[in-house]
């Protein structure tokens, strides 16, 4: 399946039938207009920090310097995980914020924070707060088979094998970030931009998707400005800042997916016509344009990973456990093929079985094709709460590890702030099955929410779209039911 | 200020320098920071506070060290910590023992060894199949007191 060029389908794609004006304006359940913003950027205080270069600097040295701490843990600390800063603040702190916190309200503001990257992005600009000049390395273009999800999506799956050794042993978490830097780093000096970031990174592509949930967005505020606007400053760049280092058009930004939150383009533009934008969450799935199979089946990846982890990590199921941390090569071997086979065909298949019932009850008015790549965005609003489900397992009965390993980061028994010897609390954990059952619900209806928009974008008349619909309520019903059963059942 | 070169391909290095706006030398400072003195400030702070215990891990191979000296009358400072599964350690003629080692809990312990001697320590615990390996020893040497 090709995905080049994606863009100019835009157009042949079914806009919402405009001859039914009963859902219109568009409203997200029932009270939110999908239209509905509030313009950060109004506040002066929002803007003077947006265009100021340290915005971006100051807090990427920070994590720079945690992320040093992280490497020397790995390298020289413990190796009992829940002792080291390594397992704690990676697997513990950071995948819970971005499951929680920084991917539904910050899009992808954590690659504007990310410490990985950073070295190579100083490199490649030779510079690191002020706007550099001539910018070194190749700045060569990334070929355009590869300029989508699948890249992205396999490596995700070779990291995601290994993650009962990598979520569990201090060296293999700090192996895989520093690959993540070096790779980076040489990869800055060879292609032009962020090109690792938007088509290589593992966490990326995830990041990616999702972001098109959040509640946060980037976008500009006026088009009849951008159009009268020749200078292009936010593609090309200015004396106040680079050229989109994402390879995005800011003027042309219609979703989150690889818009990475540096705000270089709040810098650049001189009309001042960047907005930051609080927006209801879900809209960019609704957006047609840019859709594509490659998004699918990583919308598929990141449903069966969290359902696989729930099942390794929290389920009663030990021999699992053991072979997903790789006691034997043929236990690991077996959960390996069992995974890869899960979310590269498993699951799809199962969303095609019903992508084609929705498509044969509503009498084949589009191509097939149209139907499973649309109907896989409504997954994203269930896969993201259930990933916040998986991350109340892991932050609540582990996050009383946070502010021991502070005082403690590399398990040598030190107590730099006092917090050393507090004892290992689970928080709340008696709320835990509620928390995870609420947050499968809140996904449930708001996957419904999106999946019946969806319909009524792919499906002209509205009998058609009600009967394609059905199937995938289903789905959602089952895929929500089994998430339930591995949660609390 | 902005949009200035930086770097560049002739000159020394006061050249270059020269032609780094102030701001990007703040930046530079600031990442020299992030990258290097602070970690070494971590790591240097946090062996200067525990400058005088004695560490000793515990693992299933055995302990490291293997051999303690110390001095008879002075306090001695043991951390102990487990860096697999849960162990012990108790050192035959002194009043040690610990028996709850559990691995990624350093356990602090303070005792005044009295005479001189060789003690034995060993762990507590049957750890796996090595336990038998898991021992070592406390040498505790007299104390020097000036000749009267
Ligand atoms: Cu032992």
């Amino acid at each position: 399946m090709s995905v080049e060029n994606r863009p100019t389908k835009a157009a042949d794609v079914g806009a919402a039938a405009p001859a039914l004006p009963a859902v219109r304006p568009e409203v997200i359940l029932g009270a939110i207009p999908l239209a509905s913003r509030f313009e950060l950027t109004r506040i002066s205080l929002v803007r003077r920090l947006l265009r100021s270069r340290w915005t971006t600097f100051l807090p990427t040295a920070a994590n720079l310097f945690l992320f040093v701490i992280i490497l020397l843990a790995g390298v020289v600390g413990t190796p009992v995980g829940n002792a080291n800063i390594a397992i704690v603040f990676i697997w513990i702190l950071w995948w819970s914020a971005l499951m929680l916190l920084l991917v539904p309200f910050g899009s992808r503001i954590w690659c504007g924070l990310c410490p990985l990257p950073v070295l190579g992005e100083w490199l490649q600009r030779r510079a690191m707060v002020q706007r550099g000049g001539r910018p070194t390395g190749r700045a060569w273009k990334w070929p355009k088979r590869l300029r989508n999800m699948w890249l992205v999506n396999g490596v995700f799956l070779g990291v995601a094998v290994f993650s009962g050794i990598i979520t569990t042993r201090p060296w293999a978490t700090v192996a895989l970030l520093g690959t993540i830097m070096v790779l980076s780093t040489g990869l800055f000096l060879l292609y032009e931009r962020r090109t690792f970031c938007r088509y290589l990174c593992p966490v990326g592509g995830f990041l990616g998707l999702y972001a098109n949930f959040a509640a946060l967005e980037v976008r500009p505020k006026s088009a009849a400005v951008c159009v009268g606007h020749k200078e292009k400053e936010c593609i090309l760049g200015s004396a106040a800042g680079y050229g989109c280092p994402w390879l995005e058009q800011p003027t042309n930004l219609k979703r989150n997916t690889y818009c990475g939150m540096c705000f270089e383009c709040f810098r650049t533009c001189s009309k001042e016509n960047m907005g930051l934008f609080l927006r209801p969450f879900g809209t960019d799935l609704l957006v047609e344009s840019h859709r594509g199979p490659d998004e699918s089946w990583k919308a598929f990846i990141m449903l069966g990973a969290a359902a696989a982890y729930s099942a390794t990590m929290m389920g009663p199921w030990g021999t699992l456990k053991d072979w997903a941390n790789v006691r034997s090569f043929g236990g690991w071997a077996l959960f390996a093929g069992g995974l890869v086979a899960l979310l590269l065909v498993g699951l799809p298949a199962l969303h095609g079985a019903f992508a084609w019932l929705s498509w044969r009850l509503a009498g084949r008015p589009v191509p097939l094709r149209r139907v499973f790549v649309n109907f896989s965005y409504h997954l994203v609003p269930l896969g993201l709460l259930a990933w916040i489900g998986f991350s109340f397992a892991i932050l609540l009965p582990n996050g009383s590890y946070i502010p021991r390993i502070l005082s403690d980061p590399f398990g040598w028994g030190w107590n730099l702030f006092g917090t050393a010897h507090l004892a290992w609390t689970p928080v709340l954990t008696a709320w835990l099955p509620l928390l995870q059952a609420a947050s499968l619900l809140l996904g449930f209806v708001y996957s419904l929410e999106i999946a019946w928009k969806i319909a009524r974008q792919t499906f002209k008349g509205s009998r058609e779209a009600a009967r394609a619909v059905i199937p995938q309520v289903v789905l959602l019903g089952g895929v929500t039911a089994a998430f339930l059963w591995l949660f609390v059942g | 200020m902005s949009g200035r070169p930086i770097g560049g391909t002739g000159g020394g290095i006061r050249r270059i320098a020269a032609r780094v706006p102030l701001p990007e030398w703040a930046a530079i400072v600031i990442a020299a920071v992030a990258l290097a003195i602070g970690p070494a400030a971590v790591l240097g702070y946090g062996r200067w506070a525990s400058r005088d215990v004695i560490t000793i891990r515990a693992l299933q191979s055995g302990y490291e060290p293997k051999t303690v000296y110390l001095t008879a009358g002075v306090p001695a400072h043991f951390r102990l910590i487990s860096e697999d599964v849960t162990h012990g350690f108790a050192v035959d003629g002194l009043d040690v023992r610990v028996d709850d080692l559990l691995p990624g809990h350093a356990v602090d312990i303070t005792f005044t060894p009295r005479e001189a001697g060789t003690y034995d320590f060993t762990c507590t615990r049957y750890c796996g199949t090595n336990h038998g390996l898991m021992f070592g020893q406390i040498i505790v040497r007299p104390t020097q007191l000036p000749q009267r």
